[in-house]
């Protein structure tokens, strides 16, 4: 966080200089500064090391579930904090390491690639950061409280959610909260991106990484109140005597799998789309050609967004839909491939004839393309109902969306670090130890979940903590490849520390096919207030 | 403040962006805010959408047949051409303590035929409790069919300590059952619905 405070005395881009920066000089490690800031980049360093953290928290709880898989039998863990650890594993990871990543880069990103100075509402930009900390102290609290965390499943599937004890109502109450704070948080971006361009830049001029941002934080504002919903009827459930899931009183607990998987699926969406823009930033940079058919790949973005809306009966084949709805759910989920290839194609024809490079950013981008694009394959493998009859709740489904997660949004946030890091800090990184970062992640995360494929065609189910012999020379495997793929996301932290402390000086267009506001008119690294006087875009 | 000495020099400065314009910041201001009442109306519409599907699920349901509580009684004539096989199962939901079976297990039935069958349940507690039947049907289309005049499964059954009641079933089979279907299975599910003493309940 220490990183934008000072301001550059690079007279080559005096504009960003101003005499307020002077006089806005706080120190380091102010602790005023830290909970009151509301400039967009404290706030965005915030996020961002909130999720590195968090980050490495889910990450441990998916080496111990690594670890109890490693052999049948159970050797390290009861049943019961195994189910926790694979329900606490998925919420962090989803809402304590992807989705504050991707709002962090939303927010350091965001002003500067438009030319505004901030964010549109800069002091709610504050409290949806400040919101996360109360509820990732829940979620921890949860394991410590009588009856442990929530071990339901990050679903939440009634009616085994409706048993268990505080520490699943403590996991409600932080899901709220986030979802506050989501809420939040792309109110601010879809205010800032719609009103606050500099003159000029048109919406079909914004950066990728705008559109895909603004098209998620729409996503996030419809579907995180369809959850709020769900989750309080659970609630009510469990406490206030009502039966939205219960049988018995009326209710139907396949109600819950609706409401839930309609929020569900979009936010599969959420976790994605961002990454897709940041790819679509980082391939023309390295490619030194700009992003082929930037038109197409708007449209692809707001269609895969809007069909999310009528895909989410392919999470309940087996629930005893009538064939007719299994149908349509089919062929909607395996409609969504067609724009989602037209922007795979594109990134591919950006680089097609580029004058390529490959550093550290752009390998992951290159492993986002050929992971993502398995992890698309076994979600299309997915859709066709009789093969879903079989393979739902195997080791299938987890392979296939760990195939999409982690070298989808992960990579994707990783290759942004990459790539930004030299802008908001003014430091290079180190460019060996990127790419002994990158070489040891694929092949360990290849290790790790190409042979759930195997188990889960196998026959193998998810959420188990010992399973039939059969199936022990796979979770071998993928351990293995597990705590490689863990150990060496240390290299990654090393890198950032080591660059922000000691790295060599960045230039201010460090990377020479970077054509976004912040790599063109700004320096390295970004002064503390940009753009107060908006630029004028040709 | 040192305006002046800020050059852009591949960027034009226009007047009504300069930062010591407040009439521009309050501008920005205002349509912000707009826009931020605007997009926080979307939160309680989505809010009223998902309370919405509580009632709008029940009736997909019932369109769709899925539904299984109950039926409307309609007078037929008995179809004598054909017989369907109605099997009886009785299932307790977890841990729920009552002896739950059916007396008789298998009835063969023409469509239209009034009958009446019992399910057998004791309270082995040693205090009362209260169950109620949930029934299900397989085929699921089966149940579009299956018409219960009277069952024990319409309300809440109260039972007394080691108390052994014969619940019944009167049902018929609507005549328009098709050809395809030639047997039908009436499963209940009793759950206790006992108030707990705690918040949460036990199922």
């Amino acid at each position: 966080m220490s990183t934008a405070i000072t301001p550059t005395h690079d007279h080559t881009y005096q504009g960003a200089h101003d005499a307020r920066d002077h006089h806005d000089d706080h120190g380091p490690g102010s602790w005023t500064r830290i909970f009151t800031t509301t400039n967009h980049k404290d706030i965005g360093s915030m996020y961002l090391w909130f999720s590195l953290f968090m980050f490495f928290v889910g990450g441990s709880m998916a080496l111990l579930i690594r670890a109890e898989l490693f052999q049948p039998g159970l050797q390290f863990v009861q049943p019961e904090i195994f189910n926790s650890l694979t329900t606490v594993h998925a919420l962090i990871m989803i809402f304590g390491a992807v989705m504050p990543a991707f709002t962090g880069f939303a927010n350091w990103l965001i002003p500067m690639q438009i030319g505004a100075a901030d964010m549109a509402f800069p002091r709610m930009n504050n409290w949806s950061f400040w919101l996360m900390i109360p509820a990732a102290i829940l979620l921890f609290a949860s394991f410590f409280v009588p009856g442990g965390a929530a071990a339901s499943g990050w679903t939440l599937y009634p009616p085994l959610s409706i048993q268990g004890g505080i520490g699943l109502d403590m996991t409600i109450l932080a899901i709220h909260i986030l979802g506050a704070s989501s809420i939040m948080g792309s109110i601010n971006i879809i205010t800032t991106l719609l009103n606050m361009r500099a003159p000029g830049m048109t919406l079909m001029k914004m950066p990728m990484f705008c559109w895909t941002w603004l098209i998620t934080a729409y996503l996030m504002i419809a579907v995180m109140p369809v959850l709020a919903g769900a989750i309080t009827m659970l609630l009510t459930d469990r406490h206030f005597g009502t039966s939205f899931f219960n049988a018995a009183g009326g209710g139907d607990p396949t109600m819950f799998m609706h409401i839930f998987w309609f929020f569900g699926h979009p936010e599969v969406y959420i976790l994605i789309l961002p990454a897709f823009g940041i790819v679509s930033q980082i391939i023309p940079t390295f490619a030194r050609k700009p992003l082929f058919g930037y038109a197409s790949m708007v449209y692809a973005t707001a269609s895969i967004a809007m069909l999310s809306f009528i895909v989410w009966g392919h999470h309940m084949f087996t629930v005893g839909m009538p064939a007719a709805g299994q149908l349509f759910f089919m062929y909607a989920t395996m409609l969504i491939a067609v724009p989602t290839g037209v922007k795979i194609f594109n990134w591919i024809a950006t680089m097609w004839r580029g004058s390529l490079s490959f550093e550290t950013p752009m390998l992951f981008c290159i492993g986002f393309l050929c992971m993502f694009t398995l992890g698309g394959f076994s979600g299309l493998v997915l859709a066709i109902v009789p093969v879903d009859i079989t393979l739902h709740n195997t080791y299938y489904v987890v392979a296939h969306f760990h195939y999409v997660l982690f070298p989808g949004a992960i990579w994707g946030l990783m290759a942004g670090v990459y790539f930004w890091l030299p802008k908001f800090t003014g430091r290079m990184y180190n460019e060996t130890l990127g790419k002994w970062h990158f070489w040891l992640s694929a092949i360990s995360f290849n290790i790790t979940f190409f042979p759930q494929h195997f188990l889960g065609l196998a026959g193998m189910p998810r959420r188990i903590p010992d399973y039939a012999l059969q199936f022990a020379e796979w979770n071998m495997v993928s351990s293995i490849g597990a705590f490689i793929l863990g150990f060496s996301q240390l290299l990654f932290v090393w890198n950032v520390v080591s660059c922000i402390r000691s790295g060599e000086k960045a230039k201010a267009k460090q990377w020479e096919g970077a054509d976004s506001l912040e790599w063109t008119h700004l320096p390295s690294p970004v002064p503390y207030h940009t753009f107060e006087i908006a630029p004028v875009i040709k | 403040m040192g305006v002046g000495r800020i050059r852009f020099y591949f960027i034009q400065v226009f007047g009504q962006f300069s930062v010591s314009d407040n009439a521009h910041r309050l501008q920005v201001q205002h349509t912000n805010r707009i826009m931020l009442f605007k997009l926080l109306l979307i939160v309680p519409v989505m809010l009223i959408f998902c309370a919405s599907l509580v009632p709008l699920y029940r009736q997909i349901c019932k369109v769709l047949g899925i539904t299984a509580t109950r039926s409307m009684a309609a007078n037929t004539q008995v179809d004598t051409s054909r017989f369907i096989a109605v099997d009886f199962v009785a299932n307790l939901n977890t841990n729920f303590a009552w002896n739950f079976a059916p007396v008789e297990k298998h009835v063969d039935i023409h469509p239209g035929e009034k009958m009446t069958v019992n399910y057998r349940v004791t309270n082995t507690l040693p205090y009362a409790t209260t169950g109620r039947a949930v029934p299900s049907f397989a085929p699921i289309e089966g149940g579009l069919y299956f018409n219960k005049i009277e069952c024990f499964c319409f309300s809440n059954q109260t039972m007394q300590a080691g108390e052994t009641r014969d619940m019944p079933v009167t049902f018929y089979v609507n005549t328009n059952i098709p050809k395809e279907i030639g047997a039908i299975a009436l499963s209940y599910t009793f759950f206790n619905v006992t108030e707990a003493s705690d918040g949460a309940k036990k199922l």
